[in-house]
């Protein structure tokens, strides 16, 4: 004979009141189930089915009423044949008994605060953490760009392998791939560009940029006033037209309408606005906060801009094109291109990006391990949360069993505990709204300023549902599990058992494997914690091999139109340098494209000594253009020959100073002063050795010093330099000094903020110590759950055995041996916990170890570390209760009940 | 009278299904009595709801019959019309009598 579903019947038993109700609506049930199976054939699973949807409903709505009913009706009332069917709630009772039944859960919940006051305080310090580390990757990480469809742009980048990992490509090639490929339906270059602005009597420095009209086009922005740039006036266009972005348009021309079409002069030269960008549009990296754009001044056509790999390029996908597609089709273009173009060589590849994953970048990986570290965090909440809550519920068996025996439904404490859950995760889920919006700021207070997004991080309402969920659902769950355990079986075992210890095996197996998990996971943390942290040592210990207090650095962009030749701007350098040199407090002053602490790096290129096998492998070398003085000026000695002076000029022989790391490559066994050096890649130029520097320790622990080759900027000099001043006395002063002078020199020079290098060797510490500090204060928080946890377990393991200490120590055991009684009992769980944690925290090592630069996967000293710190944690812990334990007075502990 | 003696449109129909079983009607039965006098689906759990409610009102009284095999073994609770139940749906009706009358006679008014 077929019968509904045992299961959805037992649901059913759970939920219905515990009188006649229940039994007659089974029966009912069990009566329209057999009508629906009956006659039909196949029509059992139907019933089936229906018997499930029934019972759910039945069962959802019982729950429901008796939550809200539950206090009008008081507690225990036997279910006497008088009460069969009387009902469960008077409609106009439930919210006068659900305000009841809050206040007898508040009573039950302030009555034990050595269960509430640490689960409020786990489930609160978890929540807050984990809702603001999720805010800030998800607001980083996840959110899209603030761009239309921006996850359908993606950036094209030539890659190199002597190049590094930058993503960048030139005019040339991006043009020939907007004009053939059909996975983009857009393709188009932006750089930074900076420029002077005059509007009649004064210019002014601008943070300008170059974008062509595609690019504009690809990202989808619309003007707010005028137009964007057309296809024509790409490259050296009669037409020199501008756009304004809306901030500076509101900043320098009061929002006024009537600037469209006004003649401005941009570095020298009239250009018309022809539009305004929309408020609040921008661009990711350097191209944020650009104020006036204007379409890129060179022909992307011509073969000398081909290997200009200058620009960042941004497309956006066609209609049902992806990634993968744009790739392969746009790298089969390059190989194609590379047979036409000698400045694409064989080792140069295509590689296409969504934007997003260029913009986070380095972030990503960062932000991952935080994800995971908050994860982390969770899980040891949970498993802390679920053991208190076992606890309890286990404690409270007694109590249970001694009411249900009276004739209490056991629907209604389910119901009474869910409450208690309920309320207590939301007074957690309280502290915590009102604690992240606080942690967030702190977080965003602590960040570098390098940090891509971080203006756009907000608290994230989704974040903080996310997080009050889960802890709602575990807080419940693990609620209510102890007292669904509680068979009838049980209850009588209970009930005999309140003189023993009263708990089963498989709860303290259960509470164990907890409590394993919970120092596995945080020995995970602190380990991980301790890895960045020494890393961040690493960083913090580089020794640059010069000092750099004292030293200031400016960039100065010199306007290509006003100079026709290299002879022309070289006295402009050194005009520029002996106007600083006069500067009162200043000792000596030198100019570099690029050096240790001032940023810039031209590249690298392969190198031939002479004498070497030209078809052999080629070494590479980064190059730098200096002026004199340069090392001394920085405070780098040379350990060989001389410096660059003024009498290398245009005429005299080209020379070269390289680094030793250099020397050490070129000639291992020989004297690198008066040797030559051709480097084919930068037209076949070559260059005398005269002298040979000492090398700078790379900052990032862990890498190799590269080998570095520099030439003097009074032969091969460029536009773009870095004045670089040391100096006695007031920097600050100093700085807007050295601007006036260099103003003086030339009133077109476009010049970057000035710099002190000790405030940019604290920069580029910023980065490592707020991942550390980060990282360091989740293993703190990780450490206090574990602690909180392993203590209040242990204690309530130690309370409930009170009458067996008592016991033990009037046959005569002593305070010491009830110690190690307590402490072999949980010496064996923590161990266990400890090891699995070591294990873990190799392989989250080895996950993590692109962070942590200069520290090996497997770190000794951070697992032992981790593991010393989470040992005496734990016996802190364990050893508060044993004490207690070991003092209890006999008499008193053996009248003591569970 | 109050809350107690408004009658809703489910209670109409559970308490006229009661009173048509004549207090041999139980859950299955005054379901099924319903769903085929009624051309709506009354679900068990709107069913025992109302069942609960109008007991509450002290509308219905119900009774344990002894337990039979047909429902693995339970009991039946059958439910029987109280006179203050019979009195409401009375009320109701009588109410409701009135207030299509009171129709009736605006139609006429308007239509004469």
């Amino acid at each position: 004979m077929p019968r509904p579903p045992r299961a959805a019947e037992a649901l059913l038993t759970l939920f219905l009141p515990a009188n006649g109700v229940r039994e007659s609506v089974l029966g009912d049930l069990h009566e329209m189930f057999l009508e629906r199976v009956r006659g039909r054939p196949g029509a059992r699973t139907a019933a089936t089915r229906w018997y499930w949807g029934q019972a759910l409903r039945l069962a959802g709505g019982y729950a429901v009423r008796r939550i809200a009913g539950n206090g009008a009706r008081g507690f225990g009332t036997p279910a006497s044949p008088a009460e069969v069917g009387r009902p469960e709630i008077g409609g106009g009772d439930g919210m006068r008994g659900m305000i009841r039944q809050l206040r007898l859960s508040t009573r039950s919940l302030l009555k034990s605060p050595g269960f509430t006051l640490p689960a409020l305080f786990i489930l609160a310090v978890g929540m807050t953490a984990g809702t603001a580390i999720f805010t800030v990757v998800d607001s980083i990480l996840l959110r899209p760009l603030d761009l239309p469809d921006s996850e359908r742009l993606v950036m094209v980048c030539e890659d190199h392998p002597r190049q590094g990992d930058v993503c960048i490509a030139s005019p040339g090639n991006v043009e020939d791939f907007r004009l053939s490929v059909s996975s983009l339906s857009e393709l188009g270059i932006v750089r930074g560009w900076p420029f002077t602005l005059g509007d009649g009597g004064e210019s002014e420095g601008v943070r300008g940029g170059l974008a062509s009209a595609s690019a504009l086009r690809a990202v989808g922005v619309t003007p707010a006033l005028g137009r964007l740039f057309r296809d024509d006036e790409h490259g050296p266009s009669d037409d020199k037209v501008i756009l304004l972005s809306h901030a500076y348009w509101s900043a320098r021309f009061g929002a006024d309408s009537s600037v469209m079409g006004r003649t401005v002069s941009l570095s020298g030269v009239s250009h018309e606005v022809v539009g305004v960008l929309p408020a609040g549009f921008d661009l990711p990296f350097d191209l944020a906060g650009i104020e006036v754009w204007k379409p890129p001044h060179v022909d992307p056509l011509d073969p000398e801009v081909r290997d200009w790999r200058g620009f960042r390029a941004i497309g956006r996908l066609a209609e049902g094109s992806n990634v993968a597609a744009a790739a392969s089709e746009l790298s089969r273009t390059y190989s194609a291109l590379a047979e036409i173009h000698e400045s694409i060589d064989a080792e140069w590849r295509l590689r296409v990006q969504p934007l997003l994953r260029v913009v986070v970048g380095d972030t990503r990986t960062v932000l991952l391990a935080f994800l995971g570290a908050a994860g982390l965090l969770l899980l040891i909440v949970c498993a802390n949360v679920a053991n208190l809550l076992l606890a309890r519920g286990l404690n409270r068996r007694r109590e249970i069993a001694v009411r249900t025996a009276l004739g209490a439904g056991r629907s209604r404490l389910v119901g009474e505990i869910l409450v208690e859950g309920l309320l207590l995760s939301a007074a957690a889920s309280a502290i915590a709204v009102l604690g992240s919006r606080s942690a967030v700021a702190g977080l965003v207070s602590l960040a570098p300023p390098g940090i891509p997004r971080l203006e756009e991080v907000s608290m994230d309402v989704g974040v903080l549902a996310f997080v009050v969920v889960l802890a709602v659902v575990v807080t419940l769950f693990f609620a209510t599990l102890p007292a669904l355990r509680v068979s009838s079986w049980e209850l009588s075992q209970a009930l005999k058992g309140s003189a023993r210890s009263g708990r089963d095996s498989g709860s303290r197996r259960l509470q164990s494997a907890f409590v394993v998990t919970e120092l596995a996971l945080s020995v995970m943390l602190v380990a991980g914690a301790a890895m960045l942290t020494r890393s961040f040592i690493e960083y913090a210990r580089w020794d640059p091999g010069f000092d750099p207090e004292r030293r200031l650095a400016v960039s100065a962009f010199f306007d290509p139109g006003k100079y026709a030749s290299r002879s022309e701007f070289v006295p402009v350098i050194r005009r520029g340098e002996e106007m600083i040199a006069a500067l009162p407090g200043v000792v000596s002053v030198a100019t570099a494209s690029a050096g240790p602490l001032f940023g810039g790096g031209d590249g690298a290129s392969p190198f031939l000594v002479e004498g070497a096998d030209p078809s052999g492998p080629a070494p590479s070398a980064r190059w730098f253009d200096i002026g004199p003085d340069f090392f001394a000026t920085l405070g780098v000695p040379l350990v060989r020959g001389r410096e660059f002076t003024e009498s290398d000029t245009q005429e005299s022989p080209r020379v070269a100073i390289v680094n030793e790391a250099f020397a050490r490559i070129a000639w291992p066994a020989e004297d690198p002063l008066g040797r030559r050096v051709r480097l084919p890649e930068i037209g076949g130029l070559e260059l005398e050795v005269i002298g040979v520097a000492a090398d700078v320790a790379p900052m990032e622990p862990g890498e190799v010093t590269y080998p570095e080759i520099y030439w003097s900027n009074r032969q091969l000099g460029r536009l773009a330099t870095f004045y670089l001043v040391r100096a006695e006395g007031d920097l600050t002063s100093l700085s807007s000094e050295v601007q006036a002078a260099l103003e003086r020199t030339d009133p077109d020079v476009s010049l970057g903020t000035p710099w002190t290098l000790s405030a940019e060797m604290g920069r580029a510490l910023v980065r490592p110590r707020f991942q550390a500090i980060m990282l360091v204060s989740f293993a703190l928080v990780a450490l206090v759950l574990a602690s909180v946890g392993v203590y209040s377990v242990v204690s309530y393991a130690v309370a409930n055995r009170t009458r067996e200490v008592g016991v033990r120590m009037a046959l005569g055991a002593s305070g010491n041996e009830i110690l190690s009684l307590v402490v072999r009992s949980t010496a064996a769980v923590a161990g266990l916990g400890l090891v699995l944690g070591l294990a873990g925290a190799a392989l989250v090592g080895r996950l993590v170890q692109g962070l942590t630069p200069g520290v090996s996967a497997i770190d000794p000293i951070s697992l032992s570390g981790a593991a010393a710190v989470l040992t005496v944690a734990t016996g802190a812990a364990v050893l508060v209760p044993a004490r207690r334990a070991a003092r209890l007075d006999p008499t008193v502990a053996m009248r003591a009940e569970d | 009278m109050g809350r107690a003696s408004y009658l809703g449109e489910l209670e109409q129909m559970v308490l006229w299904a009661v009173i048509r079983l004549g207090g041999e009607g139980y859950g299955a039965s005054i379901l099924e009595a319903l769903n085929e006098r009624v051309d709506r689906r009354v679900t068990p759990g709107a069913l025992y709801a109302t069942l609960d409610r109008l007991e509450g009102k002290g509308m219905i009284q119900s009774r344990l019959a002894d337990p039979e095999p047909g429902r693995g073994g339970r009991r039946k609770r059958y439910m029987d019309v109280t006179s203050e139940g019979r009195a409401a749906l009375e009320r109701t009706r009588s109410e409701w009598m009135r207030v299509w009358e009171g129709i009736d006679l605006v139609t006429d008014a308007e239509s004469g």
